[in-house]
């Protein structure tokens, strides 16, 4: 009887492993993670893995949530966008103070407090450029976004669904490229976002109340331009803008960081299994 | 953690008047060597595999970027060993302390001031700038390390130096 029991208790797990490997197969899909602005590529790269990690610990805390049962190491890819003339600007006015280039890459990366001048200088400079964006869109040029696209249309082409995930500017980059693909495959959630729609209008998005640098945007920008409105707080500021994809809106205590997933579940969901 | 990290920069600023010697020219700056020593934890097999990105690191700021397509092919070529290089110490650092947030923030910071140790000067801040641009547009594929595809990273992304090291460790 107790062998019996065994086989059946065996059995059963064959059964519930075989299941899960079926559920594995049953939805192909890409998130495609779109940096904000000038972001060098070893940022890029780690922020790309802590969404990962956010969607990895999401599957754990919630084994019912199918949908990202066939998320593996290739699942979320990085599409890299980088602004070299504002990188270069913002250089040129640190050097004139003469400091050492270590406290620029330490100021940057939030590990060391910024003085108030570089504070100021590093949020005039992020909401000038996003502004450029927001008045002429020509910024994106062809070369920017072709191997995106190309990309894309082979993701597609081999059955994937495609979410394309934009933080800051990266998300004028994502409805941007949107609008080329026009596809119901395709899907955008957005972050940070200082863009006036997400690019598939199904609205899902997450900006902070105490985004820094979204609120500058808005307060600068002529007051006919229509925004989406900050829809969360948060519980924790990880970086001096509220801002940081990474530190802030990815950030542990966050509930942005379960909602940031949640969203793109749902859209994946939603979204047509391309042809 | 804001004092150990000045306490880390004072360390690697101490040694910054070396700047550029390679004493066992090993292709590691000899501060850039002292800064991983004092903040990886002690296993050759990590401290190996952080020399390794250093490598890549350096060959990213000795070289003058031009905006052709030579150098664009050169800097994906570049940023992908980066992220073999990255991709194998995160495997390797794991396997030795784990998994936590608390460790993956600490590895981020040692990773932040070895780019800020490498890219050391206006010229090579400059260059990494161009490197960057060069980047502009394109799509990454980039392994994940979890607790359970860690020794396929290894075996695909590590050098043989530090599969040795692992090995013998394994050993010990």
């Amino acid at each position: 009887m107790k062998n019996l029991n065994k086989l059946f208790s065996l059995l059963l797990s064959v059964f519930f492993i075989t299941s899960c490997t079926d559920k594995e197969s049953t939805e192909k899909y890409r998130i495609y993670y779109i940096n904000g602005m000038s972001v060098d590529f070893m940022e890029a790269v780690e922020d790309r893995n802590v969404l990962y990690d956010a969607l990895v610990e999401y599957r754990e805390k919630n084994p019912e949530e199918e949908v990202l049962y066939s998320l593996n190491e290739d699942t979320v890819r990085l599409a890299y966008n980088y602004d070299e003339e504002i990188y270069a600007e913002f250089f040129e006015v640190f050097t004139q103070k003469n400091l050492d280039t270590f406290e620029f890459f330490v100021f940057l990366s939030g590990k060391m407090p910024m003085p108030d001048w570089f504070k100021d200088m590093y949020r005039s400079l992020v909401v000038q450029n996003t502004i450029q964006f927001l008045s002429n869109i020509n910024r994106i040029t062809d070369e920017d976004i072709r191997d995106h696209i190309d990309m894309y249309r082979k993701d597609l082409s081999d059955g994937y669904k495609i979410v394309l995930l934009g933080h800051s500017q990266g998300n004028f980059y994502a409805n941007f490229e949107y609008d080329i693909l026009s596809s119901e495959s395709v899907g955008v959630v957005s972050v940070a976002t200082p863009a006036d729609r997400v690019g598939d209008g199904r609205e899902h998005y997450t900006t902070f109340y105490e985004d820094a640098i979204v609120h500058a945007v808005r307060f600068m920008y002529p007051e006919s331009y229509v925004y989406l409105p900050p829809n969360m707080h948060a519980q924790r500021c990880g970086d001096i803008d509220c801002h940081s994809f990474r530190s802030s809106y990815l950030h542990p205590t966050n509930e942005s960081r379960e909602k940031i997933i949640q969203d793109i579940i749902e859209v994946i969901k939603e979204l047509k299994r391309p042809d | 953690m804001k004092k150990i990290f000045l306490l880390l920069l004072l360390l690697a600023l101490s040694v910054f008047s070396e700047e550029n010697r390679d004493e066992n020219e090993n292709g590691i700056r000899d501060d850039v060597e002292s800064y991983l020593a004092s903040a990886l934890p002690p296993y050759n097999s990590v401290l190996y595999a952080g020399y390794d990105l250093a490598r890549i690191m350096q060959k990213i700021a000795d070289t003058k970027w031009k905006d052709n397509k030579e150098f664009k092919t050169l800097a994906v070529y570049y940023a992908k060993i980066y992220v073999k290089r990255s991709v194998c110490l995160d495997a390797v650092y794991y396997k030795k302390v784990g998994f936590s947030y608390e460790n993956g923030k600490k590895l981020r910071m040692v990773k932040t001031t070895l780019k800020a140790l490498t890219f050391d000067t206006v010229e090579k801040t400059k260059r990494f700038n161009k490197f960057n641009g060069l980047l502009k547009g394109k799509v990454f594929s980039i392994p994940v390390v979890t607790d359970k595809n860690m020794n396929k990273i290894i075996k695909k992304h590590c050098t043989e130096e530090v599969k040795n090291y692992l090995k013998y460790e394994e050993l010990e």
